[in-house]
């Protein structure tokens, strides 16, 4: 299992961090991505793996005050 | 108006501060900041929301005008304040931060201990820390020493709009510390901007009352104009303040002997 924005989902095996970004139509720079605490950079997506028991996170940057 | 504000080895002309949350609409908002002058923006950051299409808001920034200052809403110690603004960094948002840390959901009054503790980790790692703050002291204190780039004390409670309440705490912190003040939170009208200003702020920090206005271009120009308007007053010095009446014109008539 791995954790996404605090829910489980099953461990896309073999998978790197870009793959799963695209089959979530997530394009590179659209979104931070944050894998267990590193934010990894859209350069970098592509050869980042994602490891059973990984926590990512997927954040925006949004108006605030 | 030669008059510029230095902070964190950046040169400011605005001393207005605007806040991005709450407006009806983002592609509002390059004309709000166009109209209010400011030059320090805030941002927040968030888990996406895959059913609620959220737009990234520095889609509608432009930075080669603007300094972001990602704010760390949300964290409720110093540790997740400074996780939140790591992260910020990483992703490319630069080395200014705002530190809120709020553990109060009615009144969301920051927790000075810990915005202190904060404060203290991200100057050390080179962030130019601005911490919201409650107005004391002892704290505002801490926070030089912990290596803060300015204090930003609460006017009155985020977004209640009742200006000023804290007044003469603020005006204790503009007169014993050395760093800027600028007042964060709460200022509802041009004119408590302008009230703050006058009294020596360095700067405020408006939201709320601009993106909940019912034109808020045109309210942030408004908060832009006071906000000038009370720096020229505090520069020019204000005059004091009598209990009587003293006469502005020659009280010798001619009319009696």
């Amino acid at each position: 299992m791995i954790t996404v924005n605090g829910k489980k989902e099953p461990f896309p095996e073999g998978m790197s961090v870009g793959e799963y970004m695209s089959r979530r139509n997530i394009n590179p720079g659209e979104y931070i991505v944050v894998l267990n605490d590193e934010v990894i950079k859209p350069e970098d997506w592509a050869e980042t793996p994602i490891r059973d028991g990984d926590e990512l996170q997927i954040l925006v940057m949004l108006g605030g005050g | 108006m030669n008059d510029p504000l230095v902070i964190g080895g950046r040169t400011l002309e605005s001393r207005l501060f605007l806040g991005t949350g709450k407006f009806p609409a983002n592609a509002m908002i390059p004309e709000v900041i166009r109209r209010s002058g400011a030059q320090v923006v805030t941002v927040a950051l968030r888990r996406v929301d895959f059913e609620a299409q959220e737009e990234n808001i520095l889609n509608y920034i432009d930075r080669k005008n603007c300094i972001l200052m990602p704010n760390t809403s949300g964290a409720r110690n110093a540790a997740e304040a400074v996780k939140i603004a790591r992260i910020a960094r990483a992703a490319g948002c630069g080395n200014w931060v705002k530190i809120e840390v709020i553990n109060d959901n009615r009144y969301l009054l920051p927790d000075n201990y810990e915005t202190i503790k904060a404060t203290e980790i991200l100057a050390g790692e080179g962030f130019v820390v601005l911490p919201y703050m409650s107005p004391d002291l002892a704290a505002a204190r801490a926070l030089v020493e912990a290596g803060a780039a300015a204090v930003m004390p609460l006017g009155s409670p985020i977004g209640s709009n009742r200006g000023l309440k804290m007044k003469e705490m603020i005006r204790i912190l503009i007169e014993e510390i050395e760093l800027p003040v600028i007042v964060d939170a709460g200022l509802g009208r041009p004119s408590h901007a302008a009230e703050a200003m006058e009294m020596g702020a360095a700067a405020v920090l408006v939201n709320t009352a601009i993106a909940t206005a019912e034109d808020p271009p045109g309210m942030a120009e408004a908060f832009s104009l006071a906000v000038r308007a009370g720096r020229l007053s505090y520069l020019a010095g204000s005059p004091e303040v009598s209990r009587y009446a003293r006469a502005s014109s020659p009280l010798t008539g001619f009319l009696r002997d």
